[in-house]
């Protein structure tokens, strides 16, 4: 607010200046006159610092503010997650990896059930052997697979169990690490945004007074 | 065109006698439907070409262009010669009897189906009911005689041949190899090997099948389907498949297979078949008729519930008919009167039936399976 009035001075002094723009024709009247706008002049500048002063410690502090408030949001983000995997997440991905694992063992336990149930219904007669060999060749290979399978499905168990979800835990933990030093930053920021504006609004204010003298 | 063509043909034979509509009908007495049976033995005379063949070999309804060229003659033959046992059981007449010879040496002389590609081997067909016309022939009265008694031997060679080549290592029979694919196929289903275990013991007895290991291995295919719930697998598995609710191998997918199996094995003596299963299984394809009803002349095979199929129809009430006649004789009957109401009910204006679709082999097979079903009830 202080700053617009300024600003619409402006033009209404900077057109006194100009309407007696020829010195030439000045009197001691004049000379008198021209100090005394000189003085108003440096009133002004000073006015219209400590204005600028006061914005710029608005700015500063909104600035400051938001980036506090935003440091704050990232942290209870990071400790949302952080708590929602230990308590949820965890207990979900290992229960369906294991859900998966269990199934890929029952293919393999059923396809060793097939195959011996297969052989013992072709050992009871010899008929057609070349045929039999087919299959049975189709399903040693689909056991063989099965188990293959269970193999990779256990390792991978294993390994989301001791490897992948601690690391995943760690990395969330970095996260939330992370953003309380970014909230501390911010909080500082802040405070030192303020001790600045203060001590800009002082000098600003200060040097007014000392025009107005 | 031809697109447009077979929709409208397939949409009218749909409006023209839908069966669905009328699920639980009257019960019908033989002379209440006496007339239907003529009728069907008339569309046959009329519908049979001048070489004696019955239905065409050749693709005919987009449905199946997915099959083999030799496919289609394969079920012709299997079609013919259902019609050749409808003939075969009816009433004498000098037509039905000159239609018959006709046809039995059509079916003696015409080519052996052969496979039609990896997969498709619904040749097979062809050698099932081929084999099962020629035994159920050579074991009547009326072809007692040397000559035909040769000549169909001769015919019935052929026939077996199939059958001989393809029994899968476990002893069934069916129309679809697996990869590997192999010279031998290895997928079976019940109800194929069942409907022909009969006639092998019938080949046996008029000395064509000379190994008794053939019947046995598939009279075991059989037995293996068998569920404890007095379902019947689909197919020998070696653990049962039962997966979901509405799984073929429910009972209520099984309806057909129940007839088919439960006759089959009860013919070649098989103990466990007893009268109470008899029944049991035909009330069960009473009480759940509607799963039949529904799957009814849908094109698109186990599109219905449980899987069915629109041929699961007059196929099962062939054998259901045929299953009926293993009863005590005089509670045959009562049977029967339940059962012809849901043959008449899909007999089409001009008496011939199908279930599936509108091919002239599945018009054949139909009004056959049809004409014997009614047949079978007719009063001594």
């Amino acid at each position: 607010m202080r700053l617009l009035a300024v600003v619409c001075c402006l033009p209404a002094l900077t057109g006194c200046i100009l309407v007696d723009a020829d010195e030439s024709h000045a009197g001691p009247k004049i000379q008198k006159s021209k100090a005394q706008e000189a003085s108003n002049s440096k009133g002004v500048i000073a006015s219209t610092k400590l204005a600028l002063a006061e914005v710029k410690a608005d700015s500063s502090r909104i600035e400051a503010e938001s980036g506090l408030k935003a440091a704050t949001a990232k942290l209870v983000d990071a400790e949302f997650a952080l708590e929602n995997f230990n308590s949820v997440e965890k207990a979900i991905e290992l229960g369906r990896a294991k859900l998966e694992l269990d199934r890929v063992a029952g293919r393999a336990s059923d396809a060793e059930a097939e195959l011996q149930e297969l052989e013992s219904m072709y050992s009871e007669e010899e008929f057609a052997s070349l045929t039999k060999e087919l299959v049975l060749a189709r399903g040693r290979r689909s056991l063989e697979h099965a188990k293959r399978s269970l193999e990779f499905q256990t390792q991978e168990y294993t390994h989301l169990e001791s490897q992948k979800l601690a690391a995943k835990e760690r990395k969330l933990q970095r996260a939330v690490e992370e953003a309380r030093s970014a909230v501390r930053t911010a909080e500082l920021k802040l405070k030192a945004a303020k001790l600045r504006n203060e001590m800009d609004l002082i000098e600003a204010k200060e040097a007014v007074e000392k025009v107005t003298e | 065109m031809i697109l447009a063509l077979a929709l409208t043909a397939f949409l009218s034979v749909q409006a023209e006698d839908d069966g669905r509509t009328k699920a639980n009908p009257e019960p019908q007495t033989f002379a209440q439907v006496e007339a239907n049976l003529e009728r069907a033995y008339d569309w046959l005379l009329a519908n049979q070409k001048a070489d004696g063949s019955f239905g065409e070999g050749h693709l005919q309804q987009l449905h199946e262009l997915g099959f083999s060229v030799e496919t289609f003659y394969a079920w012709q033959v299997g079609a013919h010669s259902l019609a050749c046992m409808a003939l075969l059981y009816a009433p004498v007449t000098e037509e039905r009897d000159r239609a018959l010879r006709r046809g039995l040496d059509w079916l003696c002389t015409t080519r052996p189906p052969k496979r039609g590609s990896n997969w498709d081997i619904d040749y097979v067909w062809g050698g099932l009911y081929g084999f099962v016309a020629l035994v159920e022939a050579a074991s009547h009265e009326r072809f007692a005689d040397e000559v035909w008694q040769e000549r169909l031997s001769k015919g019935a060679e052929t026939y077996f041949d199939i059958l001989e080549r393809n029994q899968i290592p476990t002893g069934g029979w069916a129309y679809y190899d697996d990869p590997i694919y192999s010279q031998r196929p290895k997928w079976g289903t019940s109800f194929t090997t069942a409907l022909v275990l009969p006639a092998l013991e019938g080949g046996e007895e008029l000395g064509w099948v000379a190994d008794p290991k053939i019947r046995a291995r598939a009279t075991k295919y059989v037995g293996r389907c068998a569920l404890p719930n007095g379902a019947w697998e689909y197919d020998l598995n070696p653990v049962p498949r039962f997966r979901g609710g509405e799984h073929i191998n429910r009972k209520k997918g099984s309806l057909s297979r129940i007839q088919v199996c439960n006759w089959a094995l009860a013919k070649v003596g098989e103990k466990k078949i007893t009268h109470e299963r008899i029944r049991e299984g035909l009330e069960d394809f009473f009480r759940d008729h509607r799963f039949l009803d529904v799957a009814y002349m849908k094109p698109r095979p186990h599109e219905a519930y449980y899987a069915n199929s629109g041929y699961f129809y007059l196929f099962g009430h062939y054998y259901a008919a045929e299953v009926i006649e293993l009863l005590p004789a005089d509670e045959r009957e009562s049977w029967h009167r339940r059962l012809r109401p849901h043959l008449t009910k899909v007999q089409r204006k001009n008496g011939s039936a199908t279930d599936f679709l509108i091919g002239e082999y599945n018009v054949v097979a139909g009004t056959a399976f049809l004409a014997l079903s009614l047949e079978k009830g007719r009063p001594e």
